[in-house]
C-alpha cells in the first residue's frame, strides 16, 4: 500500500513536471484569425502534434496596431516569441536592432535565391518569407468579348487600342483608384517604371537607393511618365473619378458591379472575387509594358516570421519557422492566402484557371517588385503624392518630378 | 503664512494633472527635439524638426488645409445649427422630435459614417451623383472626393452634416433662457421676425455662441477621422490636417519626433485660435 503510494505520488510529480515543461510559444500576427483565417488552425494543430512540448498562444492583431503594440515591448524587453513582420518592419525593427540574426538556419537554403536579399539588410538575415503576393490588373472577361477584344492586350499600344474600342462600344475601360493614398496609380506607375525591358533588370531598386542612378536620367521612369499621358488621351480611365475613388472598397464594388472592364489590384482579391463569383468571369494580367511587348507582373514581398532579440523561447521559436517553411505545410496557408511560394520547388496557391497569364509572366522572369522599405520614406510619399497629381495635371513637366525625387534621395543618402 | 488647509484637498487633483497631462506634454516636447523611430535610442536634433515644418511647404499646406477646414465646419454647422434653433423655436409642436432627429448622425460611428459618405460620394454609382442626375441637375455632378479643389469642402460638409444637431441643440438651450416677455414687446412694436432674429436673438443669444464656436473650433482643428476613412490626405494633399499628419508621421513613417514637433505646433495652433476667438466672444458678451 506504501510503495502504491508512493508510485502513484512519483507519477503525480513527474506528469507535473512534464506538464510544466511545455513551452508556451507567443506568436503575434496579423494573420490567422478575423477576416485572415488562412488556415492557420489546421497548420497549429499539426504543429502542436509534431511539438507535443510547445503550445501556440497566437496573439492575433490588425498590421495597424503592430506598430503601436510591439515596440511598446520591445522596449520593455518582453516580445512576443515570434512575430509576423514584412518588409517595412524588418526595415524598421531589424535596422534598430530589435530582431535576432536567424541566418543560421536551415530555412535560408529553401527559399528561393532570388528572394533571399529581401529577408534581411546587409549581410543578415532577419525573417523568413512566408509568400510572394503580387499585383496585377484583373480584366472583367465578358466586358472585353463584349467589346471584341479577343486577347488581353500587353504593349502600351495594344493597350491603348482596347481602351478607344471600349469606349466606342460604351465601355468605361479601367479605373485606378487613388483615392485614400494614390496607391493604383503608383503601382501602376511603377510596374511601367521600374521595367527597363520584357525582362527587367532586378538590381534597379538596389540602385535608385545607392543612388548609382538617378531618376532624371533614367529613361523608363520618362516612359512611365509619357504612357500615363498615352493612357490618359486614350481615356483608358478617367483620372477625376480615378482620385475620387477608393481601392480598397468602392474601387473594388465598381469592378465587380462591371461598372469598368479592368482594374489593377493585388492578387489577395482573388479569394473573395471567386467567392462572390462576382464579376461572373474574371481573369488576372500583368500590367502592359511601357515600350516592350510582354507584360509585367510586380512582386510583392510578403510577410513571414522573425524572432525578437529578447524573444524567451528562442528553441520553439526556431522549430516555428523551420516548420512553415516546409512545402506541405506552407503551400495549406498559400492556397488560403492566394499567395505565390517563397520556396524553391513549392507549390503555390495561385488558381491557375483566372491567373494562368499572370503566372506565365511571372515564370517567364516579365515582374518588378514593389519597393517596400526599399526606397527612403520621404521619398515614397513624395513619389505617391507626385503620381496621383500627375495623373490630374498631365501637361506639368515631368522631368520637375524626377529631378525632385533625386534631391530627396540625396538628401537621404546625405543623412545615411 | 498661514495656508488654507482646504487647499490641501487640491494635491491629489493635481498631482494627477501632472502625471498625466504636464509631464506628457514636456516629454512630447522633449521628443519634438529628437529623430525617434519609435525603438532604440533617440538622437537629440534641436529644433531640426521645427525648422522642417516651417520651411517645408507640405507642411504648409497642412497648416493651411487645417485652418480652411476649421473655418468651413465653424461657419457652416453653427450658421445652420442657428437657423435651425430658430425655425425649431417657433415650433413647439414638433421641436422635440426634430432636435431627436437633428442629433441622431451624431449617434453614428464617425468611423461608419465616414465609409457611408464615402459610398455616397464615388464617382461612378454614388448616391450624391445619382440623385442629381434624377432631379435633373446633371450639371451639378461632380467628383467630390477627386477633386482637388472641392474635395475638403465634401469632407468639412459630412462633418458639418454630423455635429449640426448639436449646435442645434445648444442654440435651442440659449432660446430657453430668452425671456418671452422680450420677443412679446418687439411683436406688439411691430418689430419683423427678420429684425426680431438679428436684433435681440443673436445678442441674447451671446453665450450660447460662445460655447457652440469654441467647441466647434478645438473639435475642427484636431479633427482627423473622416480625412483619414474618406481621403487618407489626398487628393494631393488637399485634405491633409494637422491631425492626420501627426497619424501618418507616427503609423506609416515612424518619425515619432517629427510626429511629437507637429503636435506642439498643433498645440499652439489651437491654443493661440481659441485664446483670441474666446477673449473676442467673451469680450462681445461683456458689451451687450
Amino acid at each position: 500500500m506504501k510503495l502504491n503510494k508512493l508510485a502513484m505520488f512519483t507519477a503525480l510529480a513527474l506528469s507535473t513536471s512534464a506538464f510544466a515543461a511545455k513551452v508556451e510559444l507567443e506568436v503575434a500576427s496579423w494573420k490567422g484569425a478575423g477576416t485572415e483565417v488562412a488556415n492557420f488552425p489546421v497548420l497549429i494543430k499539426k504543429f502542436e502534434q509534431q511539438n507535443p512540448d510547445i503550445k501556440v498562444k497566437l496573439n492575433y492583431m490588425s498590421r495597424n496596431d503592430m506598430v503601436t503594440s510591439i515596440p511598446a515591448r520591445f522596449q520593455a524587453g518582453t516580445p512576443p516569441d515570434v512575430i509576423m513582420v514584412d518588409r517595412e518592419f524588418v526595415t524598421h525593427w531589424g535596422g534598430n536592432g530589435q530582431l535576432m540574426d536567424i541566418g543560421d538556419q536551415s530555412f535560408v537554403s529553401r527559399i528561393q535565391p532570388d528572394l533571399r536579399p529581401y529577408l534581411g539588410l546587409e549581410d543578415k538575415t532577419y525573417y523568413s518569407m512566408l509568400q510572394v503576393s503580387g499585383m496585377g490588373v484583373y480584366v472583367n472577361d465578358d466586358l472585353l468579348a463584349k467589346a471584341g477584344i479577343k486577347a488581353y492586350p500587353e504593349s502600351m499600344a495594344d493597350f491603348t487600342a482596347a481602351c478607344k474600342t471600349m469606349k466606342s462600344k460604351g465601355i468605361q475601360p479601367m479605373v485606378l483608384p487613388a483615392n485614400n493614398g494614390g496607391w493604383t496609380p503608383y503601382i501602376f506607375f511603377l510596374a511601367l517604371g521600374l521595367a527597363d525591358g520584357d525582362v527587367p533588370s532586378q538590381d534597379r531598386l538596389e540602385k535608385f537607393n545607392s543612388g548609382a542612378i538617378n531618376f532624371s536620367d533614367d529613361q523608363a521612369m520618362k516612359n512611365a511618365f509619357e504612357s500615363f499621358r498615352q493612357l490618359i488621351d486614350a481615356e483608358c480611365f478617367d483620372p477625376k473619378i480615378s482620385a475620387g475613388t477608393d481601392p480598397w472598397s468602392v474601387g473594388l464594388t465598381t469592378f465587380q458591379a462591371g461598372r469598368v472592364a479592368m482594374l489593377p489590384q493585388g492578387l489577395w482579391n482573388i479569394t473573395p472575387f471567386m467567392k462572390d463569383a462576382l464579376p461572373e468571369n474574371f481573369s488576372v494580367h500583368p500590367f502592359p509594358s511601357a515600350t516592350g511587348t510582354q507584360g509585367i507582373t510586380m512582386d510583392y514581398i510578403g510577410p513571414g516570421w522573425a524572432i525578437p532579440k529578447d524573444a524567451k523561447d528562442v528553441d520553439a521559436a526556431k522549430k516555428w519557422i523551420d516548420f512553415w517553411t516546409h512545402d506541405e505545410n506552407l503551400k495549406v496557408f498559400l492556397e488560403a492566402d492566394t499567395g505565390l511560394t517563397s520556396l524553391q520547388d513549392g507549390t503555390s496557391g495561385l488558381p491557375s484557371s483566372v491567373a494562368s497569364n499572370y503566372l506565365e509572366s511571372r515564370n517567364g522572369l516579365h515582374y518588378v517588385t514593389f519597393p517596400v522599405g526599399a526606397l527612403p520614406v520621404d521619398l515614397t510619399k513624395d513619389m505617391v503624392n507626385d503620381v496621383t497629381a500627375f495623373m490630374l495635371d498631365p501637361k506639368q513637366d515631368y522631368n520637375l518630378i524626377l529631378k525632385r525625387w533625386d534631391d530627396i534621395m540625396k538628401k537621404d543618402l546625405a543623412k545615411r | 503664512m498661514k495656508i488654507d488647509k482646504r487647499l490641501y484637498l487640491l494635491i491629489p487633483a493635481l498631482l494627477m494633472y501632472i502625471i498625466f497631462m504636464i509631464y506628457p506634454v514636456m516629454n512630447g516636447f522633449s521628443l519634438s527635439m529628437t529623430e525617434y523611430a519609435g525603438v532604440g535610442e533617440a538622437k537629440w536634433i534641436g529644433f531640426e524638426n521645427y525648422k522642417e515644418i516651417f520651411q517645408d511647404q507640405r507642411y504648409l499646406q497642412v497648416l493651411k488645409n487645417t485652418l480652411v477646414y476649421g473655418v468651413i465646419v465653424v461657419v457652416f454647422q453653427n450658421g445652420i445649427g442657428l437657423v435651425f434653433a430658430a425655425i425649431l423655436n417657433s415650433l413647439p409642436a414638433v421641436r422635440n422630435l426634430l432636435r431627436t432627429a437633428l442629433l441622431v448622425p451624431s449617434m453614428l460611428s464617425l468611423v461608419i459614417a465616414g465609409y457611408i459618405w464615402q459610398y455616397l460620394y464615388a464617382p461612378m454609382g454614388g448616391g450624391l451623383n445619382e440623385v442629381l442626375v434624377a432631379l435633373g441637375m446633371d450639371n451639378l455632378q461632380q467628383v467630390w472626393l477627386g477633386d482637388s479643389s472641392i474635395a475638403i469642402v465634401s469632407v468639412a460638409a459630412v462633418h458639418v452634416w454630423m455635429f449640426v444637431g448639436y449646435s442645434t441643440a445648444i442654440f435651442l438651450a440659449g432660446y430657453a433662457g430668452i425671456s418671452s416677455e422680450v420677443k412679446d414687446a418687439a411683436k406688439l412694436d411691430g418689430v419683423s421676425a427678420v429684425k426680431s432674429f438679428w436684433h435681440i436673438d443673436i445678442p441674447l443669444l451671446a453665450p450660447a455662441i460662445t460655447v457652440n464656436l469654441t467647441l466647434a473650433t478645438i473639435g475642427t482643428l484636431k479633427s482627423f477621422e473622416f480625412p483619414f476613412i474618406m481621403t487618407a490626405g489626398g487628393p494631393d494633399y488637399a485634405t491633409m490636417t494637422l491631425g492626420l499628419q501627426i497619424f501618418q508621421l507616427i503609423f506609416q513613417d515612424f518619425k515619432y519626433g517629427m510626429a511629437a514637433a507637429l503636435s506642439v505646433v498643433m498645440i499652439g495652433f489651437v491654443g493661440i485660435i481659441t485664446l483670441v476667438q474666446n477673449s473676442y466672444l467673451r469680450a462681445r458678451e461683456d458689451r451687450i
